[in-house]
C-alpha cells in the first residue's frame, strides 16, 4: 500500500497546507513566519556573527585600550588599518593613537585584527547597517566613529564581552595615576611617564653593514607609507626633570655594556630567532632588546631599549611585561636574564 | 442579456432601441472585462500572499494595507519600464505575439455564463468556441519564441506547443463526457442540465474522473507550476517570454493568469455546476446569488491551481508527456465508456457501480501498465 500512485503529492499538499494554516495561527511554532520587517523590526545578531571592528573603550572614550602597537596593522590581510602613534607636544610618543583609520571598503570582516590585539582593544561589531553615500569619504571610518563604549561591547556580545572582562590583565600603564597631568591638558590618559630616549634611528650615511642598510631601508619604506612621519625624526630633547622618578633615573642610567653600532634588529617585520642572530655577542641589553617586539608600543612602560635597558640594569624584575612579543618574548627574556645570572 | 434587458425595460422603459441594443451589447462586454481584470489583477496578489504563507513568508505587504495596491505598483512599473525589441528579432512578430497572447483568453470569456441569465454570448456551440479558442494562445507563444531569436526562447515554444498539443485531447475528450450528459454544446445550457441536490457533475464518477483530467489539462494548457515547462525559470531563464521587458512582459502574464481563469470558469460550468447553487433562482437578486456562487466555485479552481503551484515541483518533459499519453487519454477514453455505461444501466444505483468499477479498474490497471515507466526514480551519484 506504499506505492499508492500520488501518495506523495498529497502528501506534499497537506505539507504546505500545514504551512500555510500555522503561518496564521500556530502560535507555537518556533518561527511561525521567517521574515523580519525590516525596517521596523531588526534581527539580533548571534555574538559570534562579525561585520566590522571596533576600538572598545572603558569608561570614556579618551580611556581607549588601544596602545596603536600597530599589530593589527601589520597582521591586518588587506592592510585596511592604519594608525599613526600620537605624541605629545615634546614629540615624546604616547601610547594611544592619534590616528586609527579603518577603510571598510576593503575590510573583509576577518576578525584577524581581534584575535592579534594583545589589548583587547579591537573587537568585531555586530552592526550591519553601514551602507554609506561615498565610498572615499564615508567608508573610512575614523577613530570617533571606531570608538565604542565597553558597555555595547556587552551589549552585542554579553558572553564574551564578561569573559574578556574577567581574563583581561589589567593594561600596564605605569605610573599613569602620578604622571603630570597638568603637562598634557588634553590627553589626561595614557601618558607615558618617562621619556625613555628614543634611540635616534641611523641615517644612511653611517651605516657600513650591509644587514642594517637593508633594516634602515625598511623602516624608511614604511615611514613614507605612513606620510604622516618625517625624516629625520625630531631630536628629543633629555629633559631637565630626569630623575625625578626612579624608573626615569634607571633608564637614564648608563647601561652596564653600552650598546655600539645601532639596533639592527629594531624591525618587528624580522622573527625572534633573526633578531637573536643579529645580537648574538652583544650587551646583555641589546640582547635583551632583541628579544622584544620591536615595537615600541610602550605596554611595559619603555620602548624597546628602555625596558631592555631597566631588565639589564635590575631595575625593572618583571620579564613579562611585553605583550605583544607574547610568551615567545618572555621565555627568551627569562632565559637571557637567567643566563646573566639575573634571576 | 435576458437581465439587462429587464432592468432597463423596468427602470428606464423610455430608452430608444439602439441604446437598448448598444447596451446589451456592449454592457455584458465592458462588465466581463472589468470584472475579470480586476479579478486578474488582485489574483496576482492573492497568489503571492498564498505562496508566502506557504513557505512561511509575509508576502506582499508594503503597498497599501496588506499589500492589496500591489498589483497597481506593478503594473505601474512595467508601463514604465523600457520596452527592449532584439536587434535580431522579427519585429512585427515581436510586436503581436503579446497582443494576441490576450486576445483568445479574454474571448474565452464570452461564453462563461457568469451569473443567472448573465452571459456574454449564449452560443449554442459554446464548450467548443472556448476549446477551440483557448488553443490559440500556444500560437501566440509560439510567435513569440520565434520572432524573439533567441534559443530559451525557441526551446520554451517549442515545450508549449508539445504540451498544449498534448493535452488538448484528454481535455476534449474529458469535456466529451459533459456533452454527452448535457446533450448540449451551449454553457448555459451544460448549466442547467446540472440542477438538483447532486446534479453537479462532478458528484458523479464519470464526472470526478473527467473533472480531475480536465483540471489537470487545464493547468498544463495554460503552463501552470507542476507543467509549467514553457517557462521553466531554472532550466531556459523565462522561455518564450525571456526577450520581453515592460508591458509586453506585463500583457504575457496577463494572458496567462486571464487563461488560468477562464479555464476555471470553463471548469466550473462543465463540472461544478456553473452558477447554480442555494438562492440562485431568487427573483430579484437571484442574479447577484448566483454570481456569488460562480465566483465561490471559481476560487475553489483558483486555490487548486495555488496550492498545486506552492507544492509541486515542475515533472520533467519525458514525465509531461507520458503523463497526458499514457494515463489521461487511455483514461479519459474509458471515461466516455463508462458514461455511456452509466446512460444505459436500467437506474441510477447500477449506474453508478458500473461506471464506478469500470472506472477503478481502468485506473488500477493503467497505474499498473505504467509503473515503473513514468515516474522511475532517479539515481544520483554522489548521494548515500
Amino acid at each position: 500500500m506504499s506505492n499508492i500512485l500520488g501518495k506523495g503529492l498529497v502528501e506534499g499538499l497537506v505539507v504546505t497546507a500545514k504551512n500555510f494554516v500555522g503561518s496564521y495561527f500556530d502560535g507555537k511554532r518556533k518561527y511561525r513566519m521567517f521574515n523580519y520587517q525590516y525596517p521596523e523590526e531588526r534581527m539580533k545578531l548571534p555574538e559570534n556573527s562579525r561585520t566590522f571592528p571596533f576600538l572598545v573603550y572603558d569608561g570614556t572614550p579618551d580611556q581607549l585600550r588601544c596602545t596603536a602597537c600597530k599589530i593589527c596593522e601589520s597582521e591586518c590581510p588587506p592592510q585596511c588599518i592604519y594608525i599613526v602613534k600620537d605624541s605629545d607636544a615634546n614629540g615624546k610618543p604616547l601610547q594611544r593613537p592619534r590616528v586609527f583609520d579603518i577603510d571598510t571598503s576593503v575590510c573583509m570582516q576577518c576578525g584577524i585584527c581581534a584575535e592579534v590585539c594583545p589589548f583587547n582593544a579591537i573587537k568585531m561589531d555586530c552592526d550591519f547597517e553601514r551602507s554609506a553615500h561615498a565610498r572615499f569619504d564615508d567608508l573610512i571610518t575614523h577613530l570617533p566613529v571606531l570608538l565604542k563604549s565597553n558597555d555595547y561591547y556587552h551589549q552585542i556580545k554579553s558572553a564574551e564581552a564578561t569573559r574578556v572582562d574577567a581574563t583581561r590583565k589589567p593594561v600596564k600603564k605605569p605610573a599613569a595615576a602620578t604622571a603630570p597631568t597638568a603637562a598634557t591638558p588634553k590627553a589626561p590618559v595614557a601618558v607615558a611617564p618617562a621619556p625613555a630616549p628614543i634611540n635616534p634611528m641611523p641615517t644612511p650615511s653611517d651605516i657600513s653593514n650591509e644587514d642594517e642598510r637593508a633594516a634602515w631601508q625598511r623602516g624608511y619604506q614604511s615611514a613614507i607609507g605612513d606620510g604622516e612621519i618625517v625624516w629625520p625624526p625630531p631630536v628629543v630633547v633629555k629633559k631637565k626633570e630626569a630623575g625625578t622618578k626612579p624608573e626615569q633615573s634607571v633608564t637614564n642610567a648608563p647601561s652596564p655594556a653600552p650598546s655600539s653600532g645601532g639596533a639592527p634588529w629594531h624591525d618587528s617585520g624580522l622573527d625572534l630567532a633573526k633578531r637573536m642572530e643579529m645580537a648574538a655577542g652583544r650587551a646583555l641589553a641589546d640582547k635583551l632588546m632583541a628579544a622584544m617586539a620591536q615595537l615600541d608600543c610602550q605596554a611595559c612602560g619603555f620602548d624597546c631599549r628602555g625596558y631592555a635597558e631597566s631588565l639589564a640594569a635590575g631595575a625593572t624584575k618583571d620579564f613579562s611585561l611585553c605583550t605583544p612579543g607574547e610568551d615567545a618574548t618572555k621565555n627568551m627574556l627569562e632565559k637571557l636574564l637567567k643566563e646573566a645570572g639575573k634571576l | 442579456m435576458d437581465a439587462i434587458y429587464q432592468l432597463i425595460h423596468q427602470y428606464c422603459p423610455t430608452m430608444p432601441d439602439w441604446l437598448t441594443l448598444a447596451l446589451i451589447v456592449f454592457l455584458p462586454i465592458a462588465i466581463v472585462m472589468g470584472v475579470f481584470l480586476t479579478v486578474f489583477a488582485f489574483l496576482t496578489w492573492v497568489e503571492r500572499k498564498s505562496l508566502g504563507r506557504i513557505q512561511n513568508r509575509r508576502g506582499p505587504n508594503r503597498v497599501g494595507p496588506v499589500g492589496l495596491f500591489q498589483p497597481i505598483a506593478d503594473g505601474l512599473k512595467l508601463l514604465t519600464k523600457e520596452d527592449i525589441v532584439p536587434a535580431a528579432a522579427d519585429k512585427l512578430v515581436h510586436f503581436l505575439a503579446p497582443v494576441l497572447v490576450v486576445v483568445p483568453a479574454f474571448l474565452v470569456l464570452a461564453v462563461v455564463p457568469v451569473a443567472k441569465g448573465f452571459v456574454a454570448v449564449d452560443l449554442n456551440i459554446g464548450v467548443l468556441f472556448a476549446l477551440a479558442v483557448s488553443t490559440g494562445s500556444v500560437l501566440a507563444q509560439f510567435m513569440a519564441g520565434w520572432a524573439s531569436h533567441n534559443k530559451f526562447s525557441l526551446l520554451g515554444a517549442m515545450r508549449g506547443v508539445a504540451q498544449v498539443i498534448s493535452y488538448e485531447v484528454p481535455m476534449v475528450l474529458a469535456a466529451v463526457v459533459v456533452l454527452m450528459a448535457a446533450g448540449t454544446l451551449s454553457s448555459v445550457g451544460i448549466v442547467e442540465a446540472q440542477r438538483g441536490l447532486t446534479g453537479w457533475f462532478v458528484c458523479k464518477p464519470w464526472g470526478l474522473v473527467g473533472f480531475v483530467i480536465f483540471q489537470l489539462c487545464a493547468m498544463a494548457e495554460v503552463a501552470r507550476t507542476p507543467f509549467d515547462l514553457p517557462e521553466a525559470e531554472s532550466e531556459i531563464v523565462a522561455g518564450y517570454h525571456t526577450e520581453y521587458s515592460g508591458f509586453k512582459f506585463a500583457l504575457f502574464q496577463m494572458g496567462e493568469y486571464v487563461a488560468a481563469i477562464t479555464m476555471g470558469g470553463i471548469t466550473v460550468t462543465m463540472f461544478l455546476g456553473g452558477y447554480l447553487g442555494p438562492g440562485c433562482d431568487m427573483p430579484k437578486y437571484g442574479w447577484l446569488i448566483s454570481a456569488c456562487w460562480f465566483f465561490a466555485k471559481l476560487a475553489i479552481t483558483v486555490v487548486i491551481n495555488i496550492w498545486a503551484r506552492g507544492t509541486w515541483p515542475r515533472v520533467r518533459v519525458d514525465q509531461l508527456l507520458a503523463f497526458a499519453w499514457k494515463l489521461l487519454l487511455p483514461l479519459s477514453l474509458v471515461n466516455i465508456v463508462a458514461m455511456a455505461v452509466w446512460h444505459f444501466a436500467p437506474n441510477k444505483l447500477v449506474g453508478w457501480v458500473e461506471s464506478a468499477v469500470l472506472l477503478a479498474v481502468a485506473i488500477v490497471a493503467l497505474v499498473k501498465f505504467n509503473a515503473g515507466q513514468s515516474f522511475e526514480k532517479r539515481s544520483y551519484r554522489f548521494t548515500t
